[in-house]
């Protein structure tokens, strides 16, 4: 029988023990690309997207000290924030100047928020803002970054970090799928397959989604992949949680989301696909497998790659 | 030994916002926590609840000095893919139980666009908004959208 004390040394070592940091930093890596790929395709709309040539209105009315800020400002400072917020991320991606970049990037996507990004109140907004928070205080930047160059000339070398941001992220990807799983189960419009045949020939539907709806396919297929993707939403966190089935749901979640960017033109959460590498769980680290130039960053990355589907848990 | 409280007490209170926000998930009961602490959680597990079986647009009529009508085209202005584009004119934002918000903030967006369109040396006297409503077609977004099946509501007028 565990004592009350081998619960808690459990609880410490899944939250607050040392770890390697190159599962973060190589969610860095593509989180940040995915960053600057979904803003930088706004670039040659910014005039419009941001500033007072659009039609913007913001949450708050710029009316008192605290939220005049989020007034629509003149084009070319628009452009000039745009460009400081690209500029931050590109930093964020390559790790540098990491917690400093980062913490700026959070700030203005947050600025973006109030001022515009709130309108369309997408969940995966909501989620990237807080995965860009967590990282801000993560370490991410310790290594395959450019800090951990300039500080021991080595592009591999790393420090060890605490695990605690990465358990963070990784329940709450967990807790998004369970709960809107949970929320398809019990609402009234996830009780057939209609919901899907309407979602097809609707306002995010894509000429793939029309022309499955236009082959006639029997409302009992519909109900069935309703279900199907019900219960895929509930088991998913929990098979991500487990080593075994892992790789299964992540092969699974990968189908899903592309499916969705495919069908329903909703492509922003096949972010959700490299945050995966959150749930694997990295060794302890050895006082003697850190440090510069231990092999190439191709050599480290492969080395990682092959490392995480036989970790111990 | 601050760090580490700080870390426990990071957790422990994301837990527990996070599971205020799942218990409103599955029972819509408030825990707590304000509100937008407990909306922003909840935000990020509410994807696509739900769907109706038709479309919808809204149309911002400009009236010219001679009486002339002309649809202002509002995509210059919204920059988006089209699911988003139209999304985002509904102004869900600020939906109230009640709506006067909502209602508002359409008079609120056509002053914006008569600003915008003046300056562009489009010289409307007015602007009127309506909302258009048609059912969904396998044929297309818009295949509907004809006169005959398209119902349409008077939202509102600026000038």
């Amino acid at each position: 029988m565990m004592t009350l004390t081998s619960h808690l040394s459990s609880w410490n070592h899944f939250w607050f023990r040392s770890t390697p940091p190159h599962v973060l930093a190589m969610f860095r890596i593509i989180f940040g690309a995915f960053l600057l790929f979904y803003f930088g395709v706004q670039l040659p709309h910014v005039a419009m997207l941001y500033s007072r040539e659009g039609l913007l209105m913001p949450m708050f009315s710029p009316d008192a000290p605290l939220t005049v800020i989020f007034t629509p400002p003149p084009s070319w400072a628009a452009h000039v924030l745009f460009l400081s917020f690209l500029g931050a991320l590109f930093f964020f991606t390559i790790g540098l100047l990491t917690r400093v970049s980062t913490a700026v990037s959070f700030i203005l996507y947050v600025y973006y928020w109030f001022l515009s990004l709130f309108h369309l109140g997408a969940s995966f907004d909501h989620l990237f803002l807080f995965t860009l928070l967590v990282m801000a205080f993560s370490g991410c930047g310790k290594t395959f970054s450019v800090d951990i160059r300039i500080r021991s000339g080595s592009w591999t070398a790393w420090e060890p970090i605490s695990i605690l941001p990465q358990r963070l992220l990784a329940v709450q990807i967990t807790m998004t799928y369970l709960g809107v799983g949970w929320q398809k189960i019990v609402l009234p419009d996830w009780q057939s397959g209609e919901i899907l045949v309407h979602g097809f020939i609707g306002r995010w539907a894509t000429a793939p989604a029309y022309a499955i709806v236009r082959m006639n396919i029997p409302l009992s297929l519909y109900d069935a992949v309703t279900w199907l993707i019900k219960a895929f939403e509930v088991s998913l966190p929990f098979g991500l949680w487990h080593p075994r089935t892992r790789w299964w749901f992540i092969a699974g979640g990968t189908l899903f989301h592309i499916s969705i960017a495919i069908l329903l033109s909703i492509w922003w959460f096949l972010a959700l696909i490299p945050a995966y590498i959150l749930f694997f769980t990295p060794p302890a680290p050895s006082p003697s497998a850190s440090g510069a130039g231990r092999g190439g960053v191709f050599h480290r990355v492969m080395e990682l790659i092959l490392w995480l589907p036989i970790e111990e848990e | 030994m601050a760090c580490r409280f700080l870390q426990r007490a990071v957790l422990l209170g994301y837990l527990a916002v996070t599971v205020g926000a799942l218990i409103f998930t599955m029972f819509k009961v408030h825990f707590l926590f304000p509100g937008w602490v407990t909306r922003w959680s909840y935000g990020m597990m509410a994807p696509y609840q739900g769907d109706t079986s038709w479309n919808a647009d809204f149309v911002y009529e400009g009236e010219l000095p001679d009486g002339t009508r002309t649809v202002i085209n509002l995509d210059p202005y919204m920059p988006y893919g089209f699911g988003e584009r139209n999304q985002r004119k509904f102004l869900t934002a600020f939906k109230t139980k009640d709506g006067s918000l909502q209602r508002r903030k359409f008079t609120e967006f056509a002053l914006l666009l008569l600003d915008r369109e003046r300056a562009r040396g489009n010289k409307y006297r007015a602007i009127r908004v309506y909302s258009e409503r048609w059912d969904r077609s396998p044929g297309g977004y818009a295949f509907l959208h004809t006169p005959v099946f398209t119902t349409r509501e008077f939202l509102t007028q600026v000038q």
